[in-house]
């Protein structure tokens, strides 16, 4: 059995809520969002997880979180077999060029001062991966290709703003792609891109999971994509997994109801597919004292007493495959 | 190759600065003047017909002649006085206009990113400074390190300047903090050191250029006015200095009542000028760092 090259155990993140002035005379008490409760998975080499949820459900918290960009409030991150999160900061840093991010957003990503050429040099620079320029150069060109930024001369000494969207986000991942990382977080990498252009960086990251046994935490709200791209998923809401497992079955037989509902509004490719239709009505409450139980169950066609009272657990309902919901019945016979 | 392409990178970017500098006509004026008087104080030796600090003839000797503003109290030519006044001016202007950058700088950037004790200690100094009156401190420091000279003028000054733009700094490098290419560069592995050098400095540096330019003109004011007091350095004789001896022979009032307008009037007018060349150029340099306050024309 192949053991997972990254585990997340009881990850929690907390962020303290700075009351206004009034609340603060009503209540010392301080409030927490809860943006990640308890939230446990891994990823085994060479595999592409997602995480899907709605907005605000956590999931840049908790690909920031695992790689520490955010103090954890209480959890472990084993990568490789090392637990990261108690590391000094010196032996974090060979951690760091093993465990790269891609973010949303590339207007926001890179340094408007720093050319290409400066930009994804800089990693190569702080690991001391190049023994000369000409090294040096030749990685920052082989990264360039790799993104298909074509030919490398055309654009190393660019500056962000003279850069579509499209071409900064392969600059983001050129810059990651060249510490030649084992895991990659992408937070919804294309989501802010021109829809044109989503396609050939999916493709190229389904290669090189492919061709160099990268894994990543695939984070996204599009069902779609998450099929196209992921091996298993996790799917979140207000901080937990609700559901989790082999991505063919969630999408095919979700159990949860907060999954078929997500299902219900994604478009059918057989639009003559039977499929359970959940409504869900309301807005998504806050994950600042998120409600008692299960947290769906204010919006949960099935919620009974017992959802309001205790949270329910993850449980195994085929191999690969857990859902923590108390009501499990509803959805057997599909 | 990679060398040439950087310099001509850099050289688009000077030529399309220069480019929105020509077109503020207040700019292109402020830095003519400006320029004039750098060049007053650099060439001072060559311009200065007399030696200034020299007795050359009898005292009070009105304007034209050979002197061309008259001399003063101890027989020096004035005209020399304020040409070599240049000099004193304008470096301790500009002196005290770089410590100041260089403290107020490391201090915001290093307050504002290493946060926790180190900001509340560095900020607790900052405001000290800041509510400390300025020219009572001005006076104690010179008081205190002893016999007034240009060295202590510009320790002083830097002393109570420095407050305002580490302030400021650590401000911006709050905001910069949160920015998501310096989350990037933490995740690459960048330390502490190497993050506020290559991506909050020079993300800073637009701002304290022209906040630079401003300090210069609060410095040369200040050292006027101090000079004026009595507070400067007897030695060195910048155009606040010539203004307090003028002051002290009774240049003020004149020997007839008439005041002596040819050794007063010129110094203020540099004054005024070199403050007034400054602040023009400050205010095309902001336009050029802060695209949001380009007017449109
Ligand atoms: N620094 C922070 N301080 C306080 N609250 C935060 C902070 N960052 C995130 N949160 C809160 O944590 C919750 C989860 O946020 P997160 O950004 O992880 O959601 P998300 O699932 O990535 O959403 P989206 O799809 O919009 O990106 C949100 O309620 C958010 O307001
Ligand atoms: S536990 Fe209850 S409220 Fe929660 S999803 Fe299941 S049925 Fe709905
Ligand atoms: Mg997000």
């Amino acid at each position: 059995m192949m053991e997972p090259l990254l585990e997340v155990r009881n990850l929690r993140k907390y962020f303290p809520v700075r009351g206004g002035f009034f609340r603060s005379l009503l209540s010392r008490r301080q409030m927490w969002v809860k943006a990640v409760d308890d939230v446990s998975f891994h990823v085994m080499p060479g595999e592409i997880f997602g995480l899907a949820g709605e907005s605000g459900c956590g999931k840049t918290t908790t690909g920031k979180t695992i790689l520490k960009l955010i103090e954890p409030t209480a959890g472990e991150v084993i990568f490789d077999g090392t637990e990261i999160f108690n590391l000094p900061p010196q032996e974090l840093k060979p951690f760091r060029r093993r465990m790269q991010i891609i973010y949303q957003d590339p207007y926001e990503s890179l340094n408007p001062r720093m050319n290409v050429f400066d930009i994804i040099s800089e990693g190569i620079d702080i690991h001391e991966l190049a023994g000369s320029t000409s090294e040096k150069e030749e990685l920052v060109a082989s990264a360039l290709e790799m993104v298909e930024l074509t030919p490398p001369e055309e654009f190393i000494f660019r500056y962000p703003h003279e850069l579509s969207g499209g071409q900064r986000q392969r600059v983001c991942i050129a810059r990651a792609l060249v510490l030649n990382p084992e895991f990659i977080v992408a937070d919804e990498p294309v989501s802010m891109l021109d829809v044109s252009i989503r396609a050939s960086i999916l493709k190229l990251m389904l290669k090189w999971k492919e061709e160099s046994e990268i894994s990543y935490l695939f984070i996204t709200h599009d069902l779609a994509v998450a099929r196209h791209m992921c091996d298993r998923i996790g799917i979140m809401y207000l901080g937990k997994i609700v559901e989790m497992g082999d991505i063919d079955r969630i999408i095919e037989t979700p159990r949860h109801p907060y999954t078929q509902a997500l299902m219900a509004a994604v478009p059918v490719p057989d639009p003559t597919a039977e499929r359970t239709k959940v409504m869900i009505t309301g807005e998504v409450p806050t994950p600042i004292e998120p409600p008692s139980g299960c947290r769906f169950h204010p919006r949960c066609p099935y919620a009974k007493e017992i959802c309001k009272r205790e949270t329910p657990g993850l449980v195994e309902v085929e191999r690969d495959h857990v859902v923590a919901c108390h009501q499990l019945e509803h959805s057997i016979h599909l | 190759m990679a060398l040439k392409r950087r310099l001509t990178d850099w050289r688009n970017r000077l030529v399309s600065s220069a480019f929105i500098f020509r077109h503020n006509r207040a700019g292109v004026i402020g830095l003519v003047i400006v320029l004039f008087f750098i060049s007053m104080a650099i060439f001072a030796p060559f311009i200065a017909p007399f030696n200034p600090y020299e007795r050359i003839d009898r005292s009070l000797l009105p304007p034209g002649g050979v002197y061309l503003l008259g001399t003063n109290d101890m027989g020096q030519d004035i005209f020399s006085e304020l040409i070599w006044g240049a000099r004193v001016s304008l470096s301790i202007g500009f002196t005290v206009a770089l410590v100041v950058m260089f403290i107020g700088t490391t201090v915001g950037v290093v307050a504002g990113y290493t946060g926790g004790l180190v900001d509340e200690v560095l900020m607790r100094f900052a405001d000290i400074i800041l509510v400390l009156p300025s020219i009572p401190l001005m006076i104690l420091i010179a008081a205190i390190m002893g016999r007034h000279n240009f060295y202590v003028m510009i320790l002083a000054l830097s002393v109570v300047g420095w407050g305002g733009l580490a302030r400021m700094v650590r401000a911006v490098t709050l905001s910069l903090k949160e920015r998501t290419f310096v989350e990037a560069a933490r995740a690459l592995g960048a330390s502490g050191g190497h993050i506020m050098a290559k991506h909050i400095l020079p993300n800073t540096a637009p701002l304290i250029l022209s906040s630079v330019i401003y300090q210069a003109v609060g410095a040369m004011m200040a050292e006027a006015g101090l000079a004026f007091l009595g507070l400067g350095d007897p030695t060195a004789k910048s155009w606040g200095m010539m203004l307090h001896y003028a002051q002290t022979a009774g240049g003020w009032w004149g020997a007839n009542g008439n005041p002596m307008w040819n050794w007063i009037i010129p110094p203020g007018l540099c004054i005024a000028l070199v403050v007034l060349g400054l602040m023009l150029v400050g205010q095309a340099v902001e336009e050029i760092v802060n695209p949001r306050l380009r007017r449109r024309r």
